[in-house]
């Protein structure tokens, strides 16, 4: 059984854990909503939609919080996915099974984490879709598929780290993902809802070496009506794809080293 | 009539496991810490910068009442998912052990971590802005409105917890209704400053009261009701929560024995 096999048996799984539970289907749905709701509402209670407009340098704000809500759900969201596939299974007592399967455990929790991740991101594209339509008319469709073009390419260079995550909660034998906070720590580097020049220097400096700060810059591009939109989304694109490629080669050197002392210290208990 | 000694057995062994997993309630906070930043930093996007100095207190104390009431809603709301997965739940049910009072007590470690990372947000935000946003102007009264917010948000996580086990949906996604309430509830904003229909909304929901309460005693904007109302209110919200408490877990308990506990889907 490879990655591909395990890929597709936990997204049929997932999909049908959604059939067969339908409250928990109509809420994934809705959730999405809910962020841009609250943001929004929060926001415009102390300040308006012009302030964030300025501040953010960008010229449709409606669209780029829809796309800045899915980056701030999604982007990030494959490290605390295939950790906690890791826990998940530690939890039920399935974790034994999978450990003596032929495959490495590694190679199943990134397989199940990118499974979880990528169907997350597109249910929440279709079930933004109408709220863009709405909002910024078929052009806002298109920008937002681009945006989603970004999200799957920004969540690549986690996926080696999704893995390490795994393996350090299990080798600390933790409840949780104890790399739970990269989440946000990520996101608030990436400047999701802020300008970033708020951030002391040395923040801005680290935003720099974030994945999800190129998939920010790609919803910002994508949100404002400027010429040359391909060549700077193009520039993004080079920049996230050197990053896949750096992440992953030591990201990868060091999962090994991670599953080899899991292994050896036991896992299960 | 619960004996003391199985509150404490109770509250001994969610201390227990608490410092048992240490690193991941550090990560914990680490994690309230970071998104409230991105909130609150979010909302100064909107907000012009000459109203920093009454909006920062104003948003602090409004995104550290969302983590009062929100954290409860992962530590007892979701873990209703582990409680049944790993078997507790039937052993509790064999002991006639109370289901809601165990789950309740996990409020505690709520606590810890909520005021851990409050204060490290405190810190950063006021090295970020300049801006101290912790500020209170009756200390007695901010108190009481953060208990009350605590309390309510346990019982409304135990609502959760067996609307969870009633549904076999994560507790976290049941959930939603915490954050449409920040919003339109009174929470984020002061009751006074929503549009109308809102404003009504606002009044019936528990929260917005203790919320008035709140945004009195840090930068004393005066309370929608007048304060003795919102005091009143509070009280009286939070006895009619505990009685919902009781009736949706004995519905919730009643289903699970009489068609067998069944798993809960993954968040």
């Amino acid at each position: 059984m490879g990655a591909r096999s395990i890929f597709l048996a936990d997204t049929m799984l997932r999909l049908w854990w959604l059939k067969n539970n339908r409250v928990m289907a109509v809420l994934e749905l809705a959730w999405p909503y809910t962020i841009i709701i609250v943001l929004v509402g929060l926001g415009t209670s102390y300040g308006s939609l012009e302030n964030f407009k300025n501040s953010l340098g960008v010229t449709d704000p409606i669209l780029y919080i829809f796309a800045s809500s899915s980056v701030a759900f999604a982007a990030v969201g494959i490290i605390d996915n295939a950790a906690s596939v890791a826990q998940w299974h530690r939890w039920l007592g399935t974790l034994p099974y999978i450990m003596t399967s032929p495959h490495k455990l590694s190679t199943y929790v990134i397989a199940s984490g990118l499974s979880l991740s990528m169907l997350t991101l597109a249910m929440e594209f279709l079930v933004l879709l109408p709220g863009v339509l709405y909002f910024s008319g078929p052009e806002g469709i298109a920008r937002m598929s681009l945006v989603l073009a970004f999200l799957l390419l920004g969540m690549l260079p986690l996926v080696a780290i999704g893995g390490i995550a795994a393996m350090a909660s299990l080798m600390v034998r933790e409840e949780s993902n104890v790399m739970g906070f990269l989440n946000p720590l990520l996101l608030l580097l990436s400047g999701v809802f802020y300008p970033l020049k708020i951030l002391p220097e040395i923040l801005q400096l680290a935003s720099k070496a974030v994945p999800v700060s190129y998939v920010v810059e790609a919803a910002k591009i994508a949100a404002t009506f400027q010429e040359g939109l391909a060549r700077d989304l193009f520039l993004v694109a080079y920049i996230i794809a050197a990053m896949i490629l750096a992440y992953n080669i030591a990201g990868i050197a060091a999962l090994g080293g991670f599953e080899t002392i899991a292994r050896r210290r036991g896992v299960t208990d | 009539m619960v004996s003391k000694t199985r509150i404490y057995a109770m509250v001994w062994l969610h201390l227990v496991r608490t410092s048992r997993f240490t690193l991941s309630l550090v990560n914990w906070g680490v994690i309230e810490f970071l998104w409230l930043s991105i909130y609150i930093l979010g909302v100064l996007a909107f907000a012009p910068p000459s109203e920093y100095q009454l909006i920062i207190p104003m948003v602090f104390w409004a995104v550290a009442a969302f983590g009062l009431m929100s954290t409860p809603v992962w530590t007892i709301g979701n873990w209703m998912k582990y409680y049944v997965n790993t078997g507790v739940f039937e052993e509790h049910e064999l002991y006639n052990v109370s289901h809601s009072l165990f789950l309740a007590l996990r409020a505690l470690p709520s606590i810890v971590l909520t005021l851990a990372s409050l204060t490290v947000a405190w810190i950063f935000l006021r090295e970020l802005t300049g801006i101290n946003p912790m500020r209170v102007e009756d200390p007695l009264l901010l108190v009481f409105g953060l208990f009350f917010i605590l309390v309510l948000a346990t019982l409304y996580s135990l609502i959760i917890a067996f609307l969870s086990l009633y549904t076999e949906a994560p507790g976290p996604l049941l959930d939603f209704m915490n954050l449409l309430l920040f919003i339109i509830g009174g929470i984020a904003a002061p009751v006074e400053r929503l549009p109308d229909p809102l404003k009504t909304i606002a009044v019936l929901t528990p929260y917005s009261h203790p919320a008035e309460i709140i945004r009195y005693a840090s930068v004393g904007y005066r309370p929608y009701l007048g304060l003795a109302q919102e005091i009143i209110a509070t009280i009286g919200y939070t006895l009619l929560l505990a009685s919902l408490v009781i009736m949706v877990s004995r519905k919730a308990v009643k289903k699970a024995k009489k068609e067998g506990v069944k798993g809960i889907g993954r968040t």
